[in-house]
């Protein structure tokens, strides 16, 4: 069985570009799915893999340790486990809360509200390796319109959990007290996911309910509203992104 | 510490049962090969660092996707170096297009990456060497500056068709060396 017209005699000559990913995706693509029921050919681009993969040696190069460090604290505090997570960050949050109340005695309200901000970052922090560490983690990729072309993004789900997360990078500033608001969208019909604005960096990170039938949307848009949001996206839109396709 | 005795298939199978300490001796093998690869594609000692970095949290966190039927480990952790470190130059080189568009001017070369490009390329040559001239500047381009072969066409100002035939000479000509064990 085949995707292509011509079979593995016009997959083959194909090959070795595909594994040097030189090829556009749309002529990627078929050629991937012929791979998925081809025993054939995908020992063959196997090869070429393996061949490719002895450039690899001649440019290798040690990472600095620091790299190292993070990558195995995070896949440890990941084997620690869901419950060893939950009772880190209601420490966390206790000892927040703690540092809160005294503080707050001490120095007033300008630093309650400091100390606020600290705590919801890092919850957020917390819940956003929760995501990320997910075996089951579903990312949905957001790219930058022509109003934002730097702009880009990624709707974070779990598959059978309410929570999403969506992350956005190199968003421009806004002026006038006006928001990002965040959209669904099914056929003619749009919900809103909420408003946030961004930090100065235009990073922002908003967290949400998925509705419950959302696997019936087919796309995520990210616009420039008033302040306080709209019932319906009606400003200028900065990112946008299919909802269907891989995880990757 | 590398867990010198076991086999990668072994370190994936403790990492699939959430073992920290085989994601770090599978990290200790191979972040030197990931990390060099990304970092002559991307040119950019910092955004190489955080590949390396999602490549393993990849593998960390879907270890069941890499399928042995397909190949060695190594050659699946590399391709997947590869398409990341060749998905954000491609990027960023739309991104510098849409800024000349904006600007009408096209950015200049930068002196230092070029000569970079010169010594990156003659530590592979080893290897790439062994290539005739014309399949071993195809390659190149394809591999170590993430080029579509359409791309390499217009760059060399050589008809698409030439292209795709050097790219896929050279490349069955690497294999061949590979596997032949003559390097």
């Amino acid at each position: 069985m085949t995707t292509l017209p011509g079979g593995c005699d016009s997959v083959r000559p194909e090959l070795p570009a595909l594994a040097a990913d030189a090829l556009e995706p749309a002529e990627a693509a078929p050629l991937r799915a012929h791979l998925e029921v081809c025993a054939a050919c995908r020992a063959e681009y196997a090869a070429y893999l393996e061949a490719l993969s002895g450039l690899a040696e001649e440019v290798a190069a040690e990472p600095p340790p620091s790299v190292r460090r993070r990558l195995v604290a995070a896949a440890q505090a990941d084997a620690a486990g869901p419950a060893r997570r939950r009772e880190r960050l209601l420490l966390l949050g206790f000892a927040a809360a703690l540092v809160l109340a005294i503080f707050s005695l001490a120095q007033g309200f300008a630093l309650r509200q400091q100390l606020d901000r600290l705590q919801r970052w890092a919850t957020d922090e917390y819940e956003l390796w929760d995501f990320v560490l997910s075996p089951n983690l579903v990312v949905r990729p957001l790219r930058g319109t022509e109003a934002a072309p730097e702009a880009y993004g990624r709707l974070l789900f779990i598959p059978g959990r309410q929570r999403a997360a969506l992350v956005v990078n190199r968003l421009p500033p806004l002026e006038g007290g006006r928001v990002y608001q965040a959209w669904l969208r099914r056929d003619g019909e749009r919900i809103s996911l909420g408003t946030f604005q961004t930090d100065e960096s235009g990073r922002a990170r908003l967290f949400f309910r998925l509705p419950p039938d959302f696997d019936t949307y087919q796309e995520m848009g990210v616009t420039i509203e008033p302040g306080g949001g709209s019932a319906g996206p009606g400003g200028v839109r900065v990112l946008v992104g299919s909802l269907k396709g891989g995880s990757d | 510490m590398t867990d010198v005795g076991f086999s990668d298939e072994e370190l994936l199978r403790r990492v699939t049962g959430r073992d920290p300490a085989a994601l770090a001796s599978l990290y200790d093998r191979y972040a030197p090969l990931v990390y060099g690869l990304a970092r002559r594609i991307v040119r950019d000692e910092g955004q190489a660092e955080d590949l390396v970095q999602e490549v393993f949290l990849r593998v960390w966190n879907r270890p069941h996707v890499y399928d042995q039927g397909r190949g060695s480990f190594r050659a699946w952790l590399l391709s997947m170096a590869h398409h990341l470190a060749v998905d954000l130059v491609r990027r960023r080189r739309r991104e510098v297009s849409y800024r000349e568009k904006l600007t009408g001017s096209a950015e200049t070369p930068d002196p230092f990456e070029e000569a970079l490009t010169e010594v990156d390329g003659a530590n592979v040559r080893s290897l790439l060497g062994r290539l005739p001239p014309d399949q071993r500047r195809v390659v190149e381009l394809a591999y170590f500056e993430g080029l579509t072969h359409r791309e390499i066409a217009e760059r060399l100002g050589e008809p698409l068709g030439t292209v795709k035939t050097r790219l896929r000479l050279g490349i069955m000509k690497l294999r061949a060396l590979y596997e032949d064990g003559s390097r």
